[in-house]
């Protein structure tokens, strides 16, 4: 073999090993966490937070630690926390992930699987994959000691109690379910706005009311839906499909509920749905928003579209959305309205349980993390002096009167948001996130399972409710159970 | 024993396909195995396993409903579209290899949708359009298709026209192979054949069909391993949401891929056993 053949061969395998060590990417960056938070560690600002621990929590540690933290918040709040959470405590760098909210859970698994998981971690929709892969960690101690746990809401104050006993996850974020009115379309038809502390039976009277089918006008769309309020606010229950803290029911008001629906939809009340002949045909574009058609009296919808409802898309067109809650039931008992709670742990694996529990709450629901968080809904500016926040990120999960008053103030001034801030203190999450097995029953029985979709199912006429409520009670209750199980593998 | 200098080269030239089919493709197989007769849980601390046997692969057809109807439709939808990846890779290459100016462009031009309408932009593509042909009315074929078959397979080939170019892009490997096939037949065969008084329909029939047949294997196999793995594919796409699934799982989505591997590998043994070259019988 010739000198020339060997460096031809050698030249080739050092490419290779180039390009395969070029490809690979050293784990230490995985993370993604270069986020641009400074670590200002050392210059004896908030040195003092150590002196301010609440009253029965063991201390802080003084040794020089690292915490990373992910969730799908707006990045510009995340960094502005996570700063503020550095000047308490200097001692603790944050180092944020920066994950696509698309495939959230798929992003920490891979994560996991790599002994990279957050030590404070959001999950995304289903609980039932953080408790299956052993994620969450317990802070039972932590949080039973913690006076500011008191401070929180009293409807969520117990979620992420999943066995009853240990409390694996706890609230982090809160967007309560919004019921948007078009004023201007109630004033044209000579239809008086409802009470704030209308029912529901008021509101479905409305909904059938403000259908004029020879103008084309329609009671009600949906993003969120009847089915999900309906049992929360009639019967009083603390979660979805008739959730009372031990099992689910959906033989009392989720089926009625649902009948109601379909019979809306069958009716006419209903707009017609996107992209469908049927949208084509009342609104000469099948593509348009019902909300957008100026010709929906109702728009069944959640809390972040209210600034998008301030836009001049809308005001152009003479629709002027105001924000209600969710009506209360007829007789209900209680103030609950179903709610987009996300929730948020810590790892079961973090060398900084303590720590990482502080992190948890700041950026959830203590006090100085919502101070915090104000600050930057009224100041965080872009490069071009734009505000980053027109409009703030959700509301204050813990009942502290001055954050809420603080956080009115970022709202226009019409008496339509102090109606709504004022009865939108009893949030009920919904399944996915807070209940065990919830997740897993709607993708393998409740959306594809033998009935298809159910509740498109219901609204075709296709299954009558009142035939499954019963059999669904069943196997949702069985989900649970089997979910449960899965806490103490 | 001494090895020739010439194996050693050879060996040495194979030795990083080799390096990359045992780390990228051996090792993952037998762990995607070991996966499929577990159930696995990612834990922060590391992997755990409950070994489960072959239950997963019993569930993959007991329990996901979409796994048997997503392999009825690809089946279907395959049966159609090899043949017609086929035949258009096999008319474009004969018009390639005639002698006609910017030969050279038009080969590049039908090549270079394998390079580009790869991966991700494939996918962009179809979602914006522009992988159906704009004056086709899609309602009007389902309307006349459904007059006539049934709606299953209505709507198979009703999608064969909406995805058409889709389709046809997947082509370009098939054309080059054609075409270096096609470059080898000897024209003077063709010479021959017309000094006989042989027309160029029979030329291709008792010519070029017989000579490019073991090709046309190669061709078909290509086509549907690459229609196996296209991203695609809605059974890729479910393979990986198990994956993620909170109750299934790697091992669950490790099983439903080697069960679909099988399925896959039935569908080859069939075309290899039609198309197959048959030895002449003796005497």
């Amino acid at each position: 073999m010739t000198r020339k053949a060997w460096f031809m061969i050698l030249s080739v395998l050092i490419a290779m090993v180039l390009v395969v060590s070029g490809c690979g990417d050293d784990g230490a960056n995985d993370s993604g966490a270069d986020s641009g938070t400074e670590t200002d560690s050392g210059n004896g600002e908030g040195t003092e937070g150590g002196d301010e621990e609440p009253a029965g929590l063991p201390p802080m540690t003084e040794e020089e630690i690292t915490l990373t933290y992910a969730s799908w918040q707006n990045f510009e709040l995340q960094t502005f926390l996570a700063e503020k959470f550095m000047e308490k405590y200097p001692n603790i760098t944050v180092e944020l992930h920066q994950l696509e909210q698309e495939g959230w859970n798929d992003h920490l698994t891979n994560l996991a699987s790599t002994g990279d998981l957050p030590d404070v971690f959001w999950y995304l929709g289903n609980v039932d994959v953080p408790i299956r892969n052993m994620w969450l960690g317990d802070f039972t101690e932590l949080f039973e000691s913690d006076p500011e746990s008191d401070t929180i809401l009293d409807t969520l104050k117990d979620q992420g109690y999943f066995d009853g006993e240990r409390k694996m996850a706890a609230p982090a974020g809160y967007l309560p379910y919004t019921i948007f009115l078009d004023e201007n379309l109630f004033n044209a038809q000579n239809v008086e706005m409802p009470s704030a502390d209308w029912t529901w039976n008021e509101m479905i009277e409305l909904i059938k009311e403000m259908t004029v089918p020879e103008e084309g006008i329609f009671g009600y769309n949906t993003f969120t839906k009847l089915v999900t309020m309906g049992p929360i606010v009639n019967g009083d229950n603390i979660g979805e499909f008739g959730w009372d803290g031990e099992k689910y029911d959906l033989t009392g008001w989720w089926d009625d509920s649902l009948a109601l629906h379909a019979e809306l939809v069958r009716n006419g009340n209903h707009a017609p749905f996107f992209d469908t002949d049927e949208a084509e045909a009342a609104f000469g574009d099948r593509l348009l928003w019902a909300a957008s058609s100026g010709r929906l009296a109702m728009q069944f919808d959640a809390w972040w579209t209210v600034d998008y409802f301030k836009t001049d898309e809308f005001v152009d067109k003479g629709i002027k959305w105001v924000p209600y809650v969710v009506p209360k039931g007829d007789d209900a008992a209680t103030e609950n309205k179903p709610a987009f709670v996300d929730f948020g742990s810590i790892s079961a694996a973090t060398e900084h349980p303590r720590e990482a529990y502080e992190l948890l709450k700041f950026f959830g629901w203590g006090e100085d993390g919502w101070n915090a968080k104000l600050e930057a809904f009224e100041t965080l500016t872009r490069e071009d002096g734009t505000s980053v926040f027109t409009h703030p990120d959700g509301l204050p999960i813990i009942d502290n009167q001055e954050i809420w008053d603080r956080l009115r103030t970022l709202l226009p001034e019409e008496q339509y948001y102090d109606d709504f801030l004022a009865r939108a203190k009893s949030p009920v999450p919904l399944g996915g996130a807070s209940a065990p097995g919830f997740q897993t029953f709607l993708d393998e029985v409740y959306f594809g399972g033998e009935y298809g979709d159910i509740e498109a199912a219901a609204a075709n006429g296709d299954v009558n409710p009142y035939d499954i409520s019963a059999d669904l009670t069943e196997r949702i209750n069985q989900y649970y159970e089997q979910a449960l199980e899965e806490l103490f593998y | 024993m001494k090895l020739k200098r010439e194996t050693v080269y050879g060996y040495m030239f194979i030795l990083p396909w080799l390096i990359g089919f045992l780390i990228l493709v051996l090792y993952p197989m037998i762990q995607s195995f070991y996966y499929s007769l577990n159930n696995m849980r990612i834990t922060p601390t590391g992997l755990r396993f409950i070994y489960v046997g072959f239950n997963n692969y019993r569930d993959v057809w007991l329990q996901d409903m979409f796994f048997i109807t997503e392999l009825f439709s690809f089946s279907v939808d395959t049966l159609i579209r090899i043949p017609v990846i086929v035949v258009f890779a096999l008319v474009i290459a004969m018009l390639l290899n005639q002698d006609v100016k910017m030969k050279g462009l038009f080969r590049t031009i039908f090549f270079l949708p394998v390079i580009v309408a790869s991966g991700p932009v494939i996918n962009q593509l179809v979602e914006q359009g522009a992988t159906a042909i704009p004056m086709l009315n899609q309602d009007i074929i389902m309307n006349i298709l459904t007059s006539f078959l049934p709606m299953w397979f209505a709507e198979v080939v009703g999608n064969l026209f909406n995805q058409i170019i889709t389709i046809l892009w997947y082509s370009g490997v098939q054309i080059l192979l054609f075409l270096a096939s096609l470059q080898k037949i000897d024209p003077n065969l063709y010479e021959a054949a017309k000094i006989d008084g042989g027309s160029n329909w029979e030329c291709f029939w008792k010519i070029t069909l017989p000579t490019i047949k073991p090709i046309i294997l190669i061709n078909l196999v290509y086509t549907l391993i690459s229609l196996a793995n296209s991203g695609q594919n809605p059974i890729i796409d479910l393979i990986y949401a198990n994956m993620f699934n909170a109750t299934r799982g790697y091992g669950f989505a490790s099983a439903m891929a080697w069960m679909y591997a099988v399925i896959i590998g039935l569908m080859l043994l069939i075309i290899f056993l039609i198309f197959k070259e048959k030895k002449p019988a003796r005497g």
